[in-house]
């Protein structure tokens, strides 16, 4: 994959591995009480080396606070970026230091729900620290759970993460990242009858996967349709479920009432339309709610399709 | 699978603080958990830093190379502490070898070298004219009131945890 100076170079791009090495030195190396300040210069540099991601997250604040000034957005984007920060290194700080975090729950009706369901999706967004959250969900409930992530796009990034997020969550979450197309389809649709639990990101749609439109914000933006038509094939309900962060070392599970997609309706597609029309509400709420939080590193939103 | 659970009562990492918990009868065991400890001690290293290196430039620069100077300064004493922390992870590795380090963790090893070297910046700044003096003297007082509390704590508490 890499071979000379342009994998050294690769190793230093902004999605580069070199980063995530020194998040680990960083993090084992240096007291805890100069972490914040190291995070607030690494946000002013990847607040202007990271281009694209600043813009797109500015592009998709113009939609979510709409008449929103551009230069507040520029400040909310930092904002966004120091919180990313925040989030993966604390998730580093949970791996490499067995640290302590005190969480609380909303809707924890719902979590023992989820907790006791046979089979089940949870579906999730790019927001605060759905790495650290699985762990946390998974020793919550007690059960073992697969996790699909987009694909990174550095190799090397990958390889690092994937293996973090094996440490975070000590066995019991498994990652399947979806560029393996229909076999992951069948696969996990399998995972799903024989009662495992599936978490998915359902904020962005991928190169690889099948896309749905869904309408948020009174904008079109294409989500996956991927859960959707996996919980329905297997008629298991989608829990819709976000990871905050509500402070240093704190965090806040939110979940939301279930989605049930019933074979008794009237059609498939209709059955499958509604849902996603749900899914569309129940994120836009927690968007509007928390979207200094809100990983948006992609433009989301067709902009030909405003109203 | 490791318990990842609420961390109930304040617990701290500096050993003043400690110390209030131990005499209010509360757990006084290390713990970095505490949001303000997280913050107010690095920002009072890089303040101790930015103003020690304020002094040395202007006794040693004027005219615009000064004001590019203080323009740069919180950079240059970022990079400062970056370069730092990596030459003093080799004396961490050095110091391993001495027992009373060999069993205690990178970032604990860091911390005393790191808060030494502010110590002896503020130490320098107490010699100095106007507010830099107070500076000096706020932190040299913090270092000072943290390590008797450290003694009481190691004496009474016998917890053995000298900070």
């Amino acid at each position: 994959m890499s071979n000379g100076d342009s994998g050294w170079l690769r190793d230093l791009a902004v999605r580069g591995v070199l980063w995530r090495h020194y998040l680990d030195w960083t993090i084992t190396n240096v007291p805890f009480y100069l972490h914040p300040i190291l995070l607030w210069f690494c946000t002013v540099f990847f607040f202007f080396f990271a281009g694209p991601a600043r813009r797109s997250l500015v592009a998709n604040l113009a939609v979510v606070l709409p008449g929103s000034n551009w230069f507040i957005n520029q400040l909310r984007a930092f904002r966004t970026l120091h919180t990313f920060a925040w989030t993966i290194a604390e998730a580093a700080v949970y791996k490499l230091k067995q640290a302590e975090f005190a969480y609380s729950i909303e809707g924890e009706a719902i979590l023992d729900e989820l907790a006791a369901a046979r089979g089940a999706i949870v579906l999730t967004a790019h927001m605060g620290n759905y790495d650290l959250g699985a762990a946390l969900f998974a020793e919550k409930v007690g059960r073992e759970l697969r996790m699909v992530r987009e694909p990174e796009a550095d190799a090397k990034t990958a390889e690092h993460l994937q293996a973090s997020l094996q440490q975070i969550g000590a066995g019991a979450v498994r990652i399947d990242y979806n560029t393996q197309g229909a076999a992951l389809s069948f696969d996990l649709l399998q995972a799903l009858r024989n009662g495992e639990i599936v978490s998915i990101q359902g904020d962005r749609a991928t190169r690889n996967a099948g896309e749905a439109i869904g309408r948020i914000f009174n904008t079109d933006v294409p989500l996956p349709s991927g859960p959707f038509t996996l919980a329905f094939a297997a008629q298991v309900p989608i829990y819709p479920l976000f990871i905050v962060r509500l402070g240093y070392r704190r965090y806040r599970i939110i979940l939301r009432s279930p989605l049930h997609l019933q074979r008794s309706g009237p059609d498939r597609a209709v059955e499958i339309s509604q849902a996603i029309g749900k899914w569309c509400r129940v994120l836009e709420g927690i968007i509007s709610q928390h979207h200094r939080q809100w990983f948006a590193f992609t433009p989301l939103f067709s902009r030909h399709a405003e109203s | 699978m490791r318990n990842l659970r609420s961390t109930g009562g304040p617990k701290y990492y500096f050993a003043l603080a400690r110390l209030v918990s131990w005499l209010r009868g509360q757990d006084a065991t290390r713990h970095e958990g505490d949001p303000l400890e997280a913050r107010l001690p690095g920002a009072g290293i890089f303040l101790v830093t930015g103003v020690y290196a304020l002094q040395l430039c202007d006794s040693i620069s004027s005219g615009w190379i000064q004001y590019l100077f203080w323009l740069t300064l919180p950079v240059l004493v970022f990079f400062l502490w970056v370069l730092l922390f990596y030459l003093f992870s080799f004396c961490v590795r050095a110091l391993r070898a001495v027992k009373p380090f060999s069993a205690l963790p990178n970032s604990r090893i860091q911390s005393v070298l790191i808060c030494g070297l502010t110590t002896v910046f503020a130490a320098i700044l107490t010699q100095s004219k106007a507010w830099p003096r107070a500076v000096g003297y706020v932190w040299m007082a913090s270092v000072f009131v943290n390590l008797a509390a450290a003694l009481i704590l190691f004496f009474a508490d016998g917890r053995r945890q000298l900070n």
